[in-house]
């Protein structure tokens, strides 16, 4: 479960505040909301990566807002993917994982395992999206945050993705929090928040 | 289109900006340039048959680089710190970093000399461990330390800050603490940005004099040694060993140059 309550937090100027939302165990929420709303410094704030200035955020029904990202047994994936560009994409597949098999069945399933021989450098946005996406599901979270992380895959490509993102969050059971712009993608979310300037309108 | 003034004016501006590069390039290259054609050859010879001045070349290496080794092992750390912002009084700390490369630099042995020298409980102490600091190579590291390892943490901060912070994030979900995500990510992503600070180090270390001299004049390194040559045998004496000492200098620089190219490191 994601639960925060009354979280606010600063990124340079821009404010979160006041927010509030809940994610049941299990469940897939999304938020949306126009570029600059605060969506991603909500997640990196749940995530732990930007401190609350106020408020509570609690995973699992306990509170972490204390906690340094490296407790709080989450996954993120950015946009951008953030692959580690010095390692190969089988090692950024496997760089967090505890479980080596695990995390050679998750690259399999997202089509990893064909990047393998390819330097990261030479990956395309979706591609990088793809061995991202593999590379925080194989440490097994209870949760995973998502910012856009489909808006580099083509039409094709996002579908296989999403669905087999939709079977492995089936077979987990972990939750997930999604930042999109596709309100498609948002239409058959359990929650649905919409921010605008720091703050939940909807 | 342009018209012919405007023309007239671009030739002169374009002029100027030639004629004033060219200044400089002379006044910064020629010297050098004269050096090394005087007393290249003969300088290059005199490696072979002048053991003090390979004395004098291997005493100055080896503590340029202890300096370094130890700069970076102390001043990494600091560098990262400083770089993400996660260090309070930051302003101050950036100060004091930044006094060694303002003060004269005899001026900066003369105060490492009160802080370690003989008189000092520190000194007296470090005497204690045998690394005394006044004619040693101890005191010659010290030296060159205190003077060169601003560039270093400023070279090592740059390269730090280059490296975008949500690496070492990510690198925190996956289960990294903040000082191994900075050990496993950032560290090989700003290697090359962290070799060539330490490269700038070491190069500014072993040309040091003003420091130096203040702590060890015996035994030599380079600068003193061509300082010493000069002043008791005069300019015929001092040339070979000075035009030997550029040559050198040009290691680091290729150096250098060569890691530049190869800096950024990171997605497009």
């Amino acid at each position: 479960m994601i639960e925060v309550r009354s979280l606010c937090a600063r990124a340079g100027s821009f404010a979160l505040r006041d927010v509030s939302l809940v994610v049941p165990a299990g469940q897939w929420g999304v938020v949306t909301g126009p570029a600059g709303a605060g969506k991603t410094t909500l997640l990196e704030t749940i995530a732990g990566i930007r401190a609350a200035t106020r408020g509570i955020v609690l995973l699992r029904g306990v509170p972490v807002t204390e906690l340094p990202p490296e407790q709080r047994r989450l996954g993120i994936v950015y946009q951008r993917g953030f692959l580690f560009p010095h390692l190969s994409v089988a090692a950024n597949v496997g760089y967090g994982a505890a479980d080596a098999a695990y995390a050679v069945e998750v690259g399999r399933r997202f089509g990893a395992d064909l990047l393998h021989d390819r330097r990261v450098a030479a990956l395309s946005g979706g591609e990088r999206q793809i061995v991202a996406l593999a590379r925080a599901l194989a440490t097994r979270p209870d949760i995973l945050l998502l910012d856009e992380p489909f808006s580099a895959l083509d039409q094709a490509r996002r579908a296989r993705v999403r669905e087999e993102l939709c079977a492995l969050h089936r077979e987990e059971g972990f939750t997930v929090l999604q930042v999109t712009h596709d309100l498609a993608e948002a239409e058959g979310a359990g929650v649905r928040v919409e921010l605008e300037e720091g703050r939940v309108v909807g | 289109m342009n018209t012919t003034p405007e023309r007239g004016h671009y030739r002169m501006a374009t002029t100027l900006v030639v004629a004033a590069s060219f200044v400089l390039l002379v006044l910064l290259g020629a010297p050098v340039l004269l050096l090394v054609v005087r007393g290249g050859g003969a300088g290059l010879a005199l490696l072979g048959s002048d053991a003090e001045l390979r004395r004098s070349l291997a005493l100055t290496g080896l503590t340029g680089t202890a300096a370094t080794v130890l700069t970076v092992v102390l001043g990494t750390p600091l560098a990262w710190l400083l770089a993400r912002g996660r260090m309070r009084g930051a302003g101050v700390v950036s100060a004091v970093l930044d006094l060694p490369l303002l003060i004269p630099h005899p001026v900066a042995g003369i105060a490492l000399l009160l802080a370690f020298g003989r008189g000092s409980p520190a000194g007296g102490a470090l005497e204690q461990l045998g690394l005394a600091i006044t004619g040693s190579p101890v005191g010659i590291a010290l030296a060159m330390l205190f003077v060169s390892a601003p560039l270093y943490v400023s070279g090592a901060r740059e390269a730090i800050a280059r490296v975008d912070e949500r690496y070492e994030s990510v690198a925190r979900t996956l289960g990294d603490s903040a000082f191994r995500a900075a050990w496993r990510v950032t560290r090989p992503l700003a290697g090359r940005g962290l070799l060539a600070a330490a490269v700038v180090m070491w190069a500014r270390a072993v040309s040091e004099f003003g420091a130096i001299v203040v702590l060890t004049y015996n035994p030599k390194v380079v600068s003193v040694l061509s300082y010493d040559r000069f002043t008791s045998y005069g300019l015929g004496a001092v040339l070979p060993v000075a035009a030997v000492l550029v040559i050198l200098a040009l290691v680091p620089l290729v150096v250098l140059r060569s890691l530049k190219g190869h800096i950024a490191y990171g997605e497009p």
